[in-house]
């Protein structure tokens, strides 16, 4: 017996298959099949823009950092100009003469009233414009008293 | 699929189901287990027609029966319980010797693994040399002739009687 009795008997064996009609069992369910592949990779599209866009955008403005959901009172974490640090343009950081800028202008009193100043006062102005905490002496040719 | 798709997917269906089933018969081993196999690759074929309408259908679906075969995911599905003990009512030998010859090999193969099955099957049944053999199964050549040699040393085992053509194909 040699390789072709063994093709013989295989063929004999396969013979006694009985052929079965898978037409419309292979189409309905390859139609089928087909759907659900298309379904599964729709979502999984989806679920991977949805997963990707956040992340996406925080690499491309890095400095805002993760998208956090913005409420009522939320203030900005950025590393932005602090208002209790330094004054806005216009804003004088010399008592509570708002507009009044360091030094002050010729002419211009930085103590007229204000308590606790001490700087000293420009020439021909009196320090002593009734503010009960001034204390520098006056120029010369200057009165300290008021008259 | 399209009306032409669907058209050229019946007529190959319908003039090569039988010599399909064959092949799913030898893998499989019983007529249930082929026609599962069959229909499993043909409704992949079904879902790809459109992909693989310049291609030979036939080739598709033959290479996904022989994947589904030694997959071992089916394999995991397919398991089923096995009985440990010869079974009391074996068949009563034919007199003739091309039956009792038949009858031992289909125990036979029935004792193979899927992948010696398929190498099996695609060498003395398809009738292809060992490099297609290695392509379709996406394996080398060294590892079809082992698989070869290992099949029928189990041949050997169990029909004795095949010895002389197992010792000739083994070479």
């Amino acid at each position: 017996m040699n390789e072709e009795a063994l093709r013989a008997v295989l063929r004999d064996i396969a013979e006694e298959a009985v052929p079965v009609d898978f037409t419309d069992k292979a189409m309905s369910r390859g139609n089928r099949r087909r759907a659900i592949l298309i379904g599964t990779g729709a979502a999984a599209v989806v679920a991977l823009a949805l997963g990707v866009t956040p992340l996406a955008l925080a690499g491309i403005n890095p400095s805002h950092g993760p998208v956090a959901p913005a409420g009522p009172g939320t203030a900005s974490t950025g590393p932005g100009p602090s208002s209790s640090t330094r004054p806005a343009p216009g804003q004088s950081q010399y008592g509570g003469d708002p507009g009044s800028s360091y030094p002050p202008a010729p002419g211009q009193s930085q103590y007229a009233g204000d308590p606790g100043s001490s700087y000293p006062p420009a020439p021909r102005q009196s320090q002593y414009g009734g503010g009960p905490g001034s204390s520098y002496p006056p120029a010369p040719g200057q009165s300290q008293k008021a008259p | 699929m399209n009306g032409e798709d669907q058209r050229k997917f019946r007529e190959f269906v319908a003039a090569r189901t039988p010599a399909l089933m064959r092949t799913a018969y030898l893998l499989a081993g019983n007529q249930h287990d082929a026609e599962d196999l069959l229909q499993t690759a043909l409704t992949r074929t079904a879902t790809r027609i459109s992909f693989i309408r310049h291609t030979d259908p036939e080739a598709y679906v033959r290479r996904v029966m022989y994947h589904e075969q030694i997959s071992w995911w089916r394999r995991l599905i397919r398991r089923r319980e096995s009985p440990t003990h010869p079974l009391p009512d074996t068949p009563a030998a034919d007199p003739s010797t091309g039956t009792d010859l038949r009858v031992a090999v289909g125990e036979a193969l029935r004792q193979l693994t899927p992948r010696q099955r398929a190498v099996l099957v695609l060498r003395y049944f398809e009738d292809l040399p060992e490099r297609e053999v290695a392509g379709l199964l996406n394996c080398s050549v060294g590892t079809v002739r082992s698989q070869t040699a290992r099949a029928m040393a189990r041949f050997r085992a169990v029909a004795p009687e095949l010895g002389a053509t197992a010792r000739q194909a083994s070479r």
